[in-house]
């Protein structure tokens, strides 16, 4: 049978590509949207989408790109998915070209690609810098084309409170608020995409994130019983701006065009930057790891920034900052492949970095880690196009895409990554979801009333207690503490000491909602509810992603533990006795956690078990080495 | 497949701790009269509406208006609460914002003054969030907190937009250092007011639709072939037009633009000029250009160039209304002559 009601939640880029795929499957998508689609956070992602093209004749390759993705998530993704994301990727690029996006072409015409990190091969397409402000609004205008067509219904201004399911665990619908009447009402439908994206405001305000990146939505489904996979694998990127209210991403892309990363060798030493000469300038990164040099995979970035301006107290001026320069790349050139990225750094630093360096530091921008996810695979080891479970979380009918699943990126997600990941499993989780309502039996008319009028009763009086506590907590307030003692704690270094009191502190801060003071009892338009009810939300993921940091003892990709570091011995390389003896000892670790992380919730704090990774394509043989 | 390896022992770390908040309980409490429910804010009259934005005058200059000197002499003297940390005060210099406020679309505006400290390269949103958290009035009069959108606080996803000082622009971007003081915060004009400085723009949405601002796909699968090819000089005039971000800047600023009016706005006649440029786009072009042919289409651009003056990424939108004026004439004479081609 055709036509059921599906819902989809986040109007990003995957919850764009989930709804198109459901729309033209002939089903009545509903969409909703905490604003209007085209301010979401995937406008915000600057440098690149990956996709083996080949452009530029260096022989790439699916399967170098296959391989690059797993190595440089150090092989903690199930490979098949990892695979089927990069055999699309090329049909993908192109699908946007028809769009209409304005990607950025060669002298030729062609689409002009790349260089990003953890890679070497120019494989990376772009428009400009605002890569994902275009491919958001090329599926923002087909979405409104479908809308036209009244094949999509949308609900801006609706927040996701909480999904309502049928006595047997099937998810049935949502319950939601209008954001300005404050409304709360059930909506049905016969599934649930949920493409809420990341959970940088954490951090919060050390993120590079949007403030909708709250994981909130993930929050409470993880509360109702979805399982949350890898949370404490996340990323922070390497290059972010100074600044006290926002840590302002400067892509990945700088580096790629030529960007080199530096301190002055002497300690706070007092010249600018351009005074120093060449010899008093370390170079860390391109010391490090000769081979990659500035394009390192951005966890071993971050590290190395925080190992300088931490360990070593090579700081610009002592402090959490670094340069990161462009001075010596061809104005014309920088100007017309980095342009609207300048533009943004001129802006809020009021510095213009074709003269001096520009000054950066790692900040909180991506979660690896995300709702659990299933996948199909056949005989060859292949994903299942088309099947059911891809993408499907352990409540059946509720799908999730996007950053807010935990599926491609491992341990460490490299940079131009995301917008395909993004894309591809919006793509096909529409297609999964349409598959699962092709095949169901019975709808959500079956159901009664019953569960979504007790859901929206349940929410009401949370909404009753959030406006009426007459305590003294200031939900911003809250917010703030919960950032610094995730960026402190939970943060680029990690120990298994501050872990433990951040956990007790994390639940602290939970109990500390009894004692909420809103100070805004408005019943329109109140802003300070709904965010009150995030902040609260993101308390209980944040125990997630600490109580998952603290078991996991190693270190793997963006999760490091200096208590259990394995470094490759300096100056030795494969074939030398001390390497193949480092070899040994990293592989004896991948036998204790090349694994899963899976959390589930219960009342007193998360539950966590492992489950195994598959590693059928590329077997976890070679430790990562980018030196 | 799940695999419940690590013993107990390693697991246990989750601290005992009592159960989470009881929301339920507290429901039966004996509701005090909250104290933000008090009215007490002084209602000075609505401002006068800006119809016509006009650049000769210095466009961040604000008038000081009868009200602005009312509100001051109403002001409560007598010791204010203190709502800053000492520490707070000490680090950064106080600004003054100047809000205008508005409950709900059917309540009457009102003006607020604010202090708020101020860090270097602060802008006006960073002191709105600031403010949200301490919501007192110079006076010490503890008010709801303001009503704002943001979003991505870059620049990129187009939610701050308000009047600054008068003009339309990007909250998040407008620096503090670079403002006359006391700041003036109004919301963006010509939309439907939602609260304090937030409007409703699905107006600018339905203008999209209107000039159908889409290209034509058959589906969104895949077709195995690449797309059409596009010079680099073409595609550095079209990107321009592909970083809108639909702020309302420059409907805000332009005096054909209305709630109550039918002109779609410059934003989306540049969408139109973007669409018909681009290769696969050009089938459909006849259609947009017929859209904007008839009532609130371009002829309704009273080319007073205010568009151009406001947009925060600086698109042309003056030259794509131009090339859209020689596109619809030449429409004009091929539907005269009855051509076939698109």
């Amino acid at each position: 049978m055709k036509g059921r009601e599906v819902i989809v939640v986040g109007g990003g880029i995957s919850g764009l590509w989930a709804a198109l795929r459901l729309a033209e499957s002939g089903h009545r998508v509903l969409l909703f949207s905490l604003f209007e689609v085209m301010r979401s956070h995937s406008a915000s992602a600057q440098g690149g989408i990956n996709a083996v093209l080949d452009i530029k004749g260096q022989r790439d390759s699916i399967f170098q790109h296959v391989q690059d993705t797993i190595k440089g998530g150090a092989y903690l993704a199930n490979q098949p998915p990892v695979k089927a994301l990069c055999e699309a990727a090329p049909g993908l690029l192109h699908t946007f070209e028809r769009m209409g996006v304005m990607f950025s072409r060669t002298a030729e015409g062609l689409l002009d690609q790349r260089l990003f990190s953890g890679v070497r091969h120019q494989r990376t397409c772009f428009a400009g810098t605002s890569t994902g402000q275009q491919l958001l609004y090329s599926l923002d205008q087909q979405v409104r084309r479908l809308e036209a067509e009244k094949r999509i219904e949308k609900y801006e201004w609706w927040e996701f409170l909480a999904i309502v399911k049928s006595p047997q665990g099937r998810c049935c619908g949502i319950v939601a608020m209008n954001l300005r009447s404050l409304e709360v009402r059930p909506f049905r439908a016969d599934a649930v995409v949920l493409a809420t994206g990341g959970i940088g405001q954490l951090y919060a305000p050390h993120t590079t994130c949007s403030t909708s990146a709250t994981g909130a939505a993930a929050s409470r489904v993880y509360q109702q019983g979805a399982q949350f996979a890898n949370a404490e694998f996340f990323q922070f990127h390497p290059s972010a701006m100074l600044g006290h209210d926002k840590t302002r991403l400067m892509s990945e892309a700088v580096r790629g065009e030529g960007g080199r990363v530096w301190v002055p060798r002497q300690a706070r030493d007092r010249r600018t930057a351009s005074a120093i000469p060449e010899s008093d300038r370390f170079y860390f990164l391109e010391e490090w790891y000769p081979r990659y040099g500035n394009n390192v995979p951005r966890d071993l970035a971050a590290r190395a920034i925080w190992k300088v301006t931490r360990m070593l107290g090579l700081g610009v001026g002592g402090g959490d900052r670094v340069y990161l320069d462009i001075t010596h790349l061809d104005a014309t050139m920088v100007e017309q492949r980095l342009g609207s990225l300048l533009t943004l750094y001129r802006k809020f630093s009021g510095i213009d970095p074709l003269s001096q360096p520009m000054e950066i530091f790692p900040a909180a921008h991506y979660s690896m880690g995300g709702l659990w996810i299933d996948y199909e695979k056949d005989a060859s080891g292949s994903l299942v196009m088309g099947s059911p479970r891809n993408h499907a979380t352990n409540i059946p009918g509720l799908y999730a895409c996007g950053e807010c699943d935990y599926a491609y990126h491992g341990a460490n997600r490299l940079g131009a990554n995301s917008l395909l990941s993004a894309a591809f499993s919006g793509r096909i989780t529409g297609e999964a979801a349409a598959a699962y309502l092709s095949g169901l039996m019975q709808g959500h008319e079956s159901l009664g009333d019953q569960p979504f009028e007790a859901e929206v009763r349940y929410q009401n009086q949370i909404n009753h207690h959030f406006i009426h506590a007459g305590g003294d907590q200031n939900p911003y307030r809250m917010h703030r503490e919960l950032g610094e003692l995730m960026t402190t704690n939970v943060g680029v270094v990690r120990d298994n000491g501050p872990l433990d009191s951040s956990i007790v502190q994390l639940y602290d801060l939970e109990q500390r909602f009894a004692r909420l003071h809103l100070a805004e009892g408005h019943p329109w338009a109140n802003q300070t509810l709904a965010y009150a009810r995030q902040v609260l939300d993101m308390v209980k993921l944040a125990q997630v992603v600490a109580v998952s940091a603290r078991n996991r003892d190693e270190c793997r990709g963006a999760h490091y533990k200096p208590a259990f570091d394995l470094e490759p011995p300096p100056h030795a390389y494969p074939g030398d006795a001390a390497y193949d003896s480092y070899r040994k000892r990293w592989q004896t670790n991948n036998t204790r956690w090349l694994k899963t992380t899976i959390a589930e919730y219960h009342p007193e704090g998360p539950r966590i078990h492992y489950e195994p990774v598959d590693t059928s394509m590329v077997a976890p043989s070679e430790p990562r080495d980018y030196r | 497949m799940t695999e419940k390896t690590p013993p107990d022992d390693e697991l246990n770390l989750n601290k005992p701790v009592a159960p989470p908040p009881e929301l339920v309980d507290h429901l039966d409490d004996e509701q005090r009269e909250p104290e933000w429910l008090t009215e007490a804010t002084e209602r000075p009259p609505e401002t006068p509406h800006i119809d016509h934005y006009d650049d000769e005058d210095d466009p961040d200059r604000w008038q000081e208006s009868e009200d602005t000197a009312e509100l001051a002499a109403n002001e409560d003297e007598s010791a204010p609460e203190h709502p800053w940390s000492q520490a707070e005060h000490d680090a950064a210099e106080v600004v003054q914002l100047k809000i205008r406020r508005q409950d709900d679309p059917f309540s009457t505006p009102y003006w607020q003054l604010f202090d708020i400290p101020s860090h270097e390269r602060d802008n006006v949103l960073s002191l709105l969030r600031t403010l949200r958290e301490h919501p007192i009035t110079g006076s010490g009069e503890r008010v709801d907190p303001v009503a704002f959108e943001h979003q991505c606080m870059e620049e990129v996803c187009g939610s701050c937009a308000m009047l600054i000082n008068g003009r339309p622009r990007m909250a998040c971007s407008a620096l503090i250092a670079d403002l006359e003081q006391p700041i003036v915060l109004e919301p963006l004009p010509k939309f439907p007011l939602v609260r304090d400085l937030m409007v409703d723009r699905s107006r600018l949405f339905e203008h999209l639709k209107r000039v159908q601002a889409w290209i034509h796909v058959d589906g969104a699968w895949d077709i195995h072939q690449p797309g059409l090819r596009i010079a680099q000089q073409q595609w550095a005039r079209d990107y321009l037009y592909s970083r809108c971000m639909h702020c309302g800047c420059c409907m805000a600023a332009c005096p054909q633009y209305d709630e109550h009016l039918d002109f779609v706005g410059p934003a989306t006649l540049a969408q139109v000029r973007l669409m018909n440029a681009h290769p696969n786009g050009r089938a459909t072009r006849s259609t947009r250009l017929h859209a904007i042919m008839g009532d609130g289409g371009l002829s309704d651009c009273g080319n007073a160039q205010n568009c151009v003056k406001v947009c925060p990424k600086e698109i042309p939108l003056t030259t794509a209304i131009g090339e859209l004026g020689r596109a619809t004439t030449v429409q004009l004479i091929k539907d005269f002559f009855g051509s076939s081609e698109p």
